[in-house]
């Protein structure tokens, strides 16, 4: 089976079109609460559509990522393949509301922060999945997947730094984050394209 | 030849005598220069002799003594202590040099609670100052030219700033008399400038001189021919009867004020781009997501890559559609108000901004609403918070009447039709062609517009008239009342 038709096969999957039905409802529903109206002309949509997409791109890729850490590397190939296909198709809801909204963040930003954070996240939860399997604590995982995102996100707080929270991120562009995130997705690039063909020991 | 040698000794002796004195005059001119050389010096002047208004335009001047380039700053804090701090900061170099340099400017004073200056140089400050918030007030000023200021000061109300000032002294900026409200002229200093008075009259000064003045103020009469007389939006008036000439002057109030001007930012208002309504939104949002959901589960591989085209066609229709064409959109209001032949120019400008930022304006203005601002000499700088609008008000200017009153018409002195013309008192009277003149007429009561609705709120007296130019609006304020030239001829 080539590497499109695996992917075309993962994104069909009911789990990944609910899920993805899920998420497209979601962020219409904040996009329309978040729209100007006529009385209140000032369009904040952007913002909350930002953080809610970019914070639930962060949870399915971690979700994902740890569930298919110990399976063959093909998968996780498709995998993630799929859970970025969550970020393309979402994208006219950034744009709708960046472009009503117009704020001051650049749209580049707007644009590639998604998608490499995906990407980035996806590669976390890989980690993750690989680490709670070495430890034979994979029945943790439904915990600590959200755990390590909030943990994330408590870090930075505590830190008062822009390291790890994609939320802040989002809608405040820190090159820190950006670092951090272009270097772990590039790494779970490289891995996911060049790593063994039998990806993690089971 | 004896007579010569005789005389050589007595020439030697006076040629060292003169050496001797010339010496000694140098020495003591050198020692004189010495004592009298003046140390480098920075003088900060606002104000008319150091008073100013707050909440108006001052003059400022600031003379510097053999020093070179100073960075001038002003820094005004406008905030209070629930507020915190809003600084209002006036930045500028100063090209100073061998010998005095003196550099002027208007300055709006905003309400403040904490007002400070410095002159630095390269890495040092060499002047700096700050004033009493006991200082403050926002009550104008009555300047006296005269050798016997006292004999006038009690014509005033007690609580008047009378202000003796030297001729020299006066600004011919316009600006720079927007505290001002009365400039009396007695004759007995000397004469001030001719601009300093049309500037102070322009502005809305109450302008008094008591004849029987003297030669050296004939120059005065081109301004003021007539016992009483408008020029610009101030008074020009002149009797032999100095108490009832100050008396009349006293009692006449200024017409349409720079404050009174910030009733008009409500024309200027800015309300955004017109959201996309929510319902066309939610069909527009579920129609993607479904159609987007339809291609990925039954298209196969096909519909996954169709999804993606589907995604960055929606994405750019939303751009264009959604997208406004500018991050700000600004208004501009100019008004020309006058009598005679000098007008004042108001500006009020507008400005709203989608995106938060810093805006920089060419205009040497003040923002409404006490938010922190920057000025130079080439322009206003602050910062706005995202979908908000803020309304500068300009440093008032001196205009040509373009519209006044001749007798008992209007007339158009500019190049192009004053349209929509309207008289306080007696309706719209239509259209008036350039060059043209009309006597008004009373005339149906058509609606007005809410711009002339606004403008009669501020009471404007009968007679005036109003007009829109190409430029903005232009007011020509009305002869003096009959009562007033009957009452002023002493």
């Amino acid at each position: 089976m080539s590497f499109l038709e695996q992917f075309e096969r993962r994104l069909g999957r009911s789990d990944m079109i609910q899920l993805l039905t899920l998420f497209l409802v979601v962020l219409a529903l904040v996009t329309l609460a978040r729209w100007a109206n006529p009385l209140s002309r000032v369009n904040e949509a952007w913002f909350s559509v930002s953080q809610t997409r970019v914070i639930l791109l962060a949870l399915i890729a971690l979700g994902y990522g740890g569930v298919y850490a110990l399976r063959p590397r093909s998968v996780q190939r498709s995998t993630g393949l799929a859970v970025l296909m969550f970020a393309l198709v979402s994208t006219p809801f950034e744009v709708a509301a960046y472009a009503a909204s117009y704020p001051s963040v650049p749209l580049s930003w707007a644009l590639l922060l998604p998608l490499v954070d995906t990407v980035a996240f996806y590669g976390i939860g890989l980690g993750l999945g690989w680490f709670l399997g070495r430890v034979r604590s994979r029945s943790l995982l439904p915990l600590a997947i959200p755990g390590l995102l909030i943990g994330m996100i408590a870090l930075d707080i505590r830190l008062g730094v822009n390291l790890l929270n994609p939320m802040t991120a989002s809608v405040n562009p820190a090159w820190q984050h950006a670092g951090i995130m272009v270097a772990i997705a590039s790494l779970t690039t490289v891995l996911l394209a060049l790593g063994p063909e039998s990806g993690a020991s089971r | 030849m004896s007579q010569s040698s005789q005389a050589q000794p007595g020439a030697q002796y006076t040629y060292e005598r003169m050496a001797l004195r010339a010496a000694a005059l140098l020495v003591t001119a050198l020692l004189l220069a010495q004592a009298l050389a003046q140390p480098p010096s920075v003088r900060f002047e606002l104000g008319h002799r150091g008073e100013f208004v707050t909440e108006r335009w001052n003059p400022l001047r600031v003379t510097l003594r053999d020093i070179g380039s100073v960075r001038l700053e002003i820094r005004v804090d406008q905030g209070s202590l629930r507020e915190g701090e809003k600084p209002m900061i006036y930045r500028t170099l100063l090209p100073g040099g061998t010998g005095i340099s003196v550099f002027e400017d208007d300055l709006y004073l905003p309400g403040w609670r904490r007002f400070s200056w410095s002159a630095r140089t390269e890495g040092s400050t060499i002047a700096s100052g700050s004033f009493d918030p006991k200082e403050k007030s926002v009550q104008p000023l009555d300047l006296l030219i005269s050798s016997r200021p006292g004999r006038w000061r009690g014509q005033f109300e007690a609580e008047a700033r009378t202000l003796e000032v030297a001729a020299g002294d006066l600004p011919e900026r316009v600006a720079a008399y927007d505290g001002v409200r009365t400039l009396l002229i007695d004759g007995s200093a000397a004469s001030p400038r001719l601009e300093a008075v049309a500037a102070a009259a322009a502005a809305g000064v109450r302008v008094v001189l008591l004849d029987p003045l003297p030669i050296g103020h004939r120059d005065l009469d081109v301004l003021a021919p007539d016992p009483v007389q408008r020029l610009g939006t101030g008074w020009l008036l002149r009797g032999t009867d100095p108490e009832a000439t100050l008396a009349a002057a006293l009692a006449l109030k200024r017409e349409l004020p720079t404050g009174a001007l910030q009733e008009l930012r409500h024309e200027l208002d800015i309300s955004g781009p017109e959201p996309l309504p929510l319902l066309t939104l939610l069909i527009v949002a579920a129609g993607y997501g479904i159609l987007t959901l339809l291609l990925i589960s039954f298209g196969g591989l096909p519909g996954t890559l169709a999804s993606l085209s589907l995604a960055l066609l929606a994405s750019l229709i939303a751009w264009g559609y959604l997208r406004p064409e500018r991050a700000q959109i600004e208004r501009e209001l100019t008004i020309s108000v006058g009598a005679g032949d000098l007008a004042i120019r108001y500006q009020v400008h507008t400005l709203f901004t989608l995106p938060a930022g810093r805006i920089r304006s060419e205009i040497i203005a003040y923002p409404l609403g006490g938010i922190p601002y920057l000025v130079t000499p080439s322009g206003t700088r602050f910062d706005l918070d995202r979908w908000t609008t803020s309304t500068l008000l300009a440093k008032p200017g001196l205009d040509r009447a373009l519209l006044t009153w001749e007798g008992g018409a209007l007339a158009n002195r500019s190049d192009s039709p004053l349209t929509d013309l309207y008289v306080v008192g007696l309706g719209h009277q239509g259209e008036l062609g350039a060059g043209e003149r009309l006597v008004p007429r009373p005339a149906e009561n058509l609606p007005l517009s809410s711009l002339y609705a606004r403008l009669l709120d501020l009471e404007l007296p009968s007679g005036t008239g109003l007009a829109r130019s190409r430029q903005g609006l232009v007011i020509a304020l009305p002869d003096p009342r009959p009562e007033l030239l009957a009452g002023r001829a002493p």
